[in-house]
């Protein structure tokens, strides 16, 4: 029971793998690969698409497939199933490719090692910067060029790096998972009284059976799902049946965080800002909001007046969660940053919330662009004037409202969570409260933003 | 690399990299401004309106639309031969056929009455737009407005200006020329050049001997 209850990763009786199913398909030397290689097909089409289709994102079949499917889809992806993604991501394929054939294998740079989750957030701001500035998602070539340059920094780390190092140290939507793959359902881990007596560590370093961890993770001490992309390897590897994929509660490894990062914590407020400034910058009233940052800078620079922009709901959520740190602080005895580090995980269930509702409006107010555009492909059309949408405006705000709320929930539940996990008793709630107001902060931004009215992606 | 190639996007240049386009009719001088060289994606641009007596003109109203010049063809083609179906005049499809001939101040007068017409919120109806009437606001100088259109592609295009002072409607087409670009393909190549470059790099690398 104690395990139950403490461990992030629990081990109890709902072993997906007993499923012999599951179990058959997950050990088959097919997975993961008939699901990875179809990918890789379909996103040298999209690449395609992207840099030689129509140069209208209206038109293109490559952003509708990226942007109003794909990335929509893709964290609610990372709640139920955790990082899976990144086992068949179009990405990874190619690493491996690279690697298999030219592969240097040389051990992960030390600089990537220590300042691997920096890079990762500095890349996520600046590709989101990028985004507004020059238009990645509503200009088809610069979704195209942020793809190949990705490409290019995968076949870079394939040649030089051992297993997946850009999935783990660089990879900004790897940083981005793994954050939301903590909070996620699924979890694979080691079976603790089995891997104890294990000295072989094939789950790690590999058989002929498959290689080792592409993540560099060691099921047996592994505490947190952040880095498993569930490509079952180290399933196939161990020689011990040890490996179990489990259920769990949304957010509950959150509560157990045993070694809190401050860049992880970073994230997690960089992720808020990021679904602010997203919201922000698609409102009907953005054009007059920068009307007024205009008068107010004296200059109609886009560069100047979006990044103070960008700049102010980076730092809302960190200054929020900061301030909250401070007056937790005075109830905990500890220090800002080590409140701050804590705490900051608390955010990554609202995060998640907000991330995904802001693309549901996009999946379900655009969606069937994917459908004309596709159609378009092939000459065909349904006519014109015809609207994207797959459902009304109020049925997609009012799921909007409700994941916000989920996503609260979650988040004020985590906090609690962490601060009975690591603090006695008698400081729980001076601990908890700060917290719970900052969440109540978020969750009223979030929804302000919800309810005034969006543009549309494409 | 990526900021170096998002911030120098590379444009389909319009027909001899014109960035104004001038049409004179029912006494109004249009002039379209392009910021940057015309091309595919959004590009801004201000419109200077001004009257026979060359005075700056404020007052007005002015949307913007975007139609794809193969598909106005044919609106006019379908158009006279409904026309001489039912005996009817062909007067609202007049301004479309002047337009489509820019032609010299002169020239233009000599049709005036035939575009103009009174404004009303049913005249304006076409299946093959491209996007709805964009309003175009006021700039910072006087008869001057401002806004943005999307051009999807390369190819012909006529840019429509609906210009209405004191309920008057007066309708400018500029047609446009956007040529094709070769940005993907050159974007593909130089990308696949720098990998063929890595992957040579990598595979001299891996084939050369350890140092003992």
């Amino acid at each position: 029971m104690t395990e139950l209850t403490n461990s992030p990763l629990p081990t109890n009786n709902s072993n997906l793998l007993k499923n012999k199913w599951v179990g058959a398909f997950m050990r088959s030397r097919w997975y993961p690969g008939i699901i990875q290689w179809p990918t890789l097909i379909v996103f040298m089409f999209i690449m395609f698409e992207l840099l030689l289709g129509p140069s209208a994102a209206h038109d293109n079949f490559g952003t509708a497939l990226t942007w109003v499917l794909w990335w929509p889809i893709i964290p609610i992806m990372f709640l139920f199933l955790g990082r899976f993604w990144c086992a068949i991501c179009p990405f990874a394929t190619l690493n491996d490719l690279v690697q298999k054939f030219v592969g240097n294998n040389r051990p992960v740079p030390k600089f990537l090692k220590k300042y691997g989750i920096w890079i990762i957030d500095a890349l996520f701001i600046l590709i989101t910067w990028s985004d507004h500035v020059w238009g990645v998602v509503e200009n088809p070539l610069g979704s195209g060029v942020l793809m190949l340059t990705l490409t290019t920094g995968v076949v870079f780390s394939g040649a030089f790096w051992e297993r997946r190092t850009f999935c783990r140290y660089i990879c900004f939507l790897g940083g981005l998972s793994g954050n939301y793959a903590r909070n996620g359902m699924l979890a694979l881990s080691g079976t603790p009284e089995i891997c104890k007596t294990c000295t072989s560590a094939s789950c790690y370093k590999g058989t002929e059976k498959a290689p080792g961890c592409p993540l560099f993770e060691f099921p047996k001490t592994m505490t947190s799902s952040a880095n498993c992309n569930i490509c079952a390897d180290c399933l196939k590897n161990c020689p011990n049946d040890s490996i179990q994929l489990t259920l769990r509660p949304p957010t509950k490894e959150l509560w157990f965080i045993r070694k809190p990062k401050i860049e992880e914590a970073f994230l997690s407020a960089v992720i808020m800002g990021i679904v602010f400034v997203q919201n922000v910058t698609m409102l009907e009233v953005w054009g007059s909001m920068l009307a007024w940052l205009e008068g107010i800078t004296h200059t109609q620079s886009y560069y100047v007046n979006f990044t103070i922009t960008f700049a102010i709901s980076m730092l809302i959520p960190i200054a929020l969660l900061g301030l909250a740190s401070l007056v937790a602080q005075k109830f905990n005895g500890e220090s800002l940053l080590q409140n701050f580090t804590r705490f900051g995980y608390a955010i990554i269930a609202l995060d998640m919330a907000g991330h995904i509702a802001h693309n549901l409006f996009h999946l379900l107010a655009e969606g069937k662009s994917v459908i004309f555009t596709g159609l378009a492909l092939v000459g065909q059309s349904l006519g014109h004037d015809l609207s994207p949408a797959l459902v009304s405006p109020e049925i997609i705000q009012m799921l909007q409202f409700a994941l916000i709320a989920l996503g609260f929930a979650g988040s004020l539940y985590t906090a609690y969570r962490i601060a009975r996990a690591n603090f006695p008793a008698e400081k729980v709630w001076g601990t908890f409260v700060p917290y719970a107001a900052l969440m109540v902060v978020l969750g009223v931004l979030n929804i302000w933003l919800f309810i005034l009215p969006m543009a549309m992606r494409m | 690399m990526l900021l170096l190639l998002l911030a120098s996007p590379i444009t389909a240049l319009a027909d001899g990299g014109e960035d104004e386009f001038t049409q004179t009719l029912d006494g109004y001088r249009v002039t379209l401004v392009f910021e940057k060289p015309l091309a595919s994606g959004a590009n801004q641009f201000h419109i200077q309106v001004s009257d026979a007596h060359d005075q700056t003109v404020s007052n007005a109203q002015v949307e913007v639309r975007l139609v794809e010049a193969k598909a106005e063809h044919a609106d006019a083609e379908e158009s006279t031969s409904q026309s001489d179906t039912h005996g009817m005049g062909s007067m609202p499809e007049a301004g479309h056929t002047k337009a489509e001939q820019p032609t010299s101040e002169s020239d233009m007068h000599g049709m005036e009455g035939m575009s103009g017409m009174e404004t009303s919120p049913t005249a304006l109806p076409d299946e093959h737009d491209e996007m709805g009437m964009v309003a175009f606001t006021a700039g910072h100088e006087a008869g001057e407005y401002a806004g943005e259109i999307a051009i999807a592609g390369a190819g012909e295009w006529t840019i429509r200006v609906h210009l209405t002072v004191e309920n008057h409607l007066v309708e400018f087409d500029f047609p446009i020329h956007v040529a094709g670009s070769q940005a993907g393909s050159n974007i593909l190549l130089g990308f696949f050049a720098i990998n063929v470059v890595i992957l040579g790099s990598a595979a001299t690398l891996k084939l050369k001997p350890a140092k003992a």
